[in-house]
């Protein structure tokens, strides 16, 4: 089913909506959750909730990419449950590795935020959107898969057929970029 | 913790970011599989399995060949030439013919038995003609030749010499050249050889010293029965014109002298021309017809190797599989040789186009620019 008429059910309150949803992202979304959680039964309760947000979010919210609306609300409760359930360290550590690897973007090191220097997500969100800007196709593919979507290195060079170690480079090559971008906003 | 931060707000990055590096992996259900725990296809085991199977079937296939030769009876073979050999002796001493022609050998006529009928037809209608006539063998002999050749002109000289030595001649001749469109097509000739039928054999023998044979196919008709009919036929019509002359000597009545004249000249015609008929024999038996293709090439045929065991027969393929290869390679540059024009064209036109695609490309970043420049 197109996407367009997807929308229009859930505008409709059809409970169709949430069905065609299912049919048409379930294992997109499910994918996305397990990246997070590294739990089936935790991806499962993190996608039904993400249908029942997505029911609440629309209306009003009318997006262009329904699958991109569909991940960021995925990733989103994942996350959330994850932090619910105090279990960063679960699921094979991908989380860990990620924030890991995004604490050498932060000047200063790993340590609780400086609340005279916390930045609403938003403006952070503006930042990385800028860098994603400025970076090469490839790169900024790499860049969302591994810390948008939480997938391995591993699975990354897998999912683009290029090697590990291009991988990583490009990685720490975007790293350091968006380190540069958030000294200057004195992140 | 900052990076926590960091991470969440890989949330708010753009929708079709998201969607990009989506589409990029291509791999949503395959991935969805992987979560499942299905493998993905590895295309090392599924080689190395294909090629286990192929070195499989060589070795079956060599040990099969062998093992079905050697249970072949090589009596059978032995015996056959003898038995052929037995058959035609046979033949030949019961003074039947043998039409040898491929499409037809082993074919017999019983010439003894028909001559005899016919001579006693004779001596019924008061013929002169001996009735005891056995019919001889008149053997036209005919072949065809395929020849090959890496020289044209010199293997057309070494056969013009070969046909003046022994003694023949060439009835026709016809050459092709090739022309200004043929860029690569060869000569070719063909020629039709008439040569004495005592050296037909030595011909055919020799006519692969300068180029190599691809083929002959030879046919040979045994015309004695027509040619005794028609003999025997001639020498009535020469006694019943003599006897119509010695009674047109004594006729005084005019009527008569006018149907006897008549009769022989009906007489005469009929001798003239069986004369020519045998004329005619006499010429096709006396010499021997070859139809020869004299053809240029770039690689002559192999010949019929003796060794036919599956091993060879495996090497002479990947030979010459190998040999097409580099043939096919060669007829592709010379292709683009011919065609280079064009291809510079249309490279030149698939730039253009790309170079249009990068520019439109270049033009929405720098607008990008200015948009955040303005921000």
């Amino acid at each position: 089913m197109d996407d367009l008429k997807i929308i229009e059910l859930y505008e409709a309150r059809s409970e169709l909506a949430i069905e065609s949803t299912k049919a048409k992202y379930g294992a997109y979304m499910n994918t996305i959750a397990y990246n997070v959680l590294r739990s089936h039964e935790d991806s499962e309760e993190c996608v039904s909730d993400s249908y029942m947000k997505t029911w609440n979010a629309i209306p009003p919210a009318k997006p262009k990419l329904f699958k991109a609306f569909l991940a960021r609300i995925t990733r989103n409760t994942a996350l959330d449950l994850l932090e619910k359930k105090d279990a960063e360290k679960r699921g094979g550590g991908e989380i860990a590795l990620a924030l890991d690897e995004l604490a050498e973007c932060i000047s200063g090191g790993i340590g609780d935020a400086d609340p005279a220097l916390a930045l609403e997500a938003k403006e952070l969100g503006a930042t990385i959107n800028e860098l994603l800007g400025t970076l090469k196709d490839d790169a900024r593919r790499i860049f969302v898969l591994r810390y948008f979507y939480l997938y391995s290195v591993a699975e990354i060079s897998e999912m683009l057929d290029v090697s590990a170690g291009k991988v990583s480079t490009s990685l720490c090559r975007s790293r350091s970029s968006l380190k540069e971008s958030l000294e200057k906003l004195g992140y | 913790m900052r990076e926590k931060e960091l991470l969440n707000a890989m949330s708010e990055i753009k929708e079709e970011y998201i969607e990009d590096a989506d589409l990029a992996s291509c791999k949503q259900e395959n991935e969805f599989k992987k979560v499942s725990g299905k493998k993905p296809f590895n295309w090392k085991v599924w080689g190395a399995s294909i090629a286990a199977v192929c070195a499989l079937c060589i070795g079956v296939g060599a040990l099969g060949s062998n093992m079905f030769r050697a249970g072949s009876s090589k009596a059978d073979t032995v015996e056959a030439p003898a038995a052929m050999a037995e058959a035609e002796e046979y033949y030949y001493d019961n003074g039947y013919g043998i039409n040898s022609s491929s499409s037809t050998k082993g074919e017999a006529y019983y010439a003894t038995d028909e001559a005899a009928e016919y001579s006693k037809e004779i001596e019924n209608s008061g013929s002169s003609v001996a009735n005891q006539v056995k019919a001889e063998t008149k053997l036209i002999k005919r072949a065809h030749v395929y020849l090959q050749t890496l020289e044209f002109d010199k293997s057309e000289e070494a056969l013009r010499a070969l046909v003046e030595s022994v003694g023949g001649y060439f009835e026709s001749s016809n050459v092709e050249n090739g022309g200004y469109y043929s860029d690569g097509y060869w000569k070719n000739g063909y020629y039709t050889v008439r040569v004495p039928a005592d050296k037909y054999d030595e011909f055919l023998e020799s006519v692969g010293d300068s180029c190599h044979v691809s083929s002959i196919s030879e046919s040979v008709e045994d015309i004695g029965e027509q040619y005794f009919d028609t003999e025997t036929r001639l020498k009535t019509l020469r006694t019943k014109y003599d006897r119509l002359q010695e009674l047109l000597a004594k006729a005084s009545d005019l009527s008569d002298i006018i149907a006897l004249e008549s009769e022989i000249s009906n007489t005469e015609y009929q001798i003239d021309s069986y004369t020519s008929t045998l004329n005619r024999y006499d010429s096709l038996v006396g010499y021997a017809t070859i139809e020869i293709s004299l053809e240029s090439v770039y690689r002559v045929d192999d010949g019929v190797s003796q060794n036919n065991s599956y091993f060879a027969r495996l090497w002479r393929s990947l030979k010459n599989g190998l040999v097409n290869f580099v043939d096919s390679v060669g007829d592709i540059i010379s292709w683009a040789a011919y065609n280079l024009v064009g291809i510079i064209i249309v490279v030149v036109a698939i730039v253009i186009i790309r170079k249009n695609h990068l520019l439109r490309k270049l033009g929405a970043a720098i607008g990008g620019l200015f948009r955040k420049k303005d921000q």
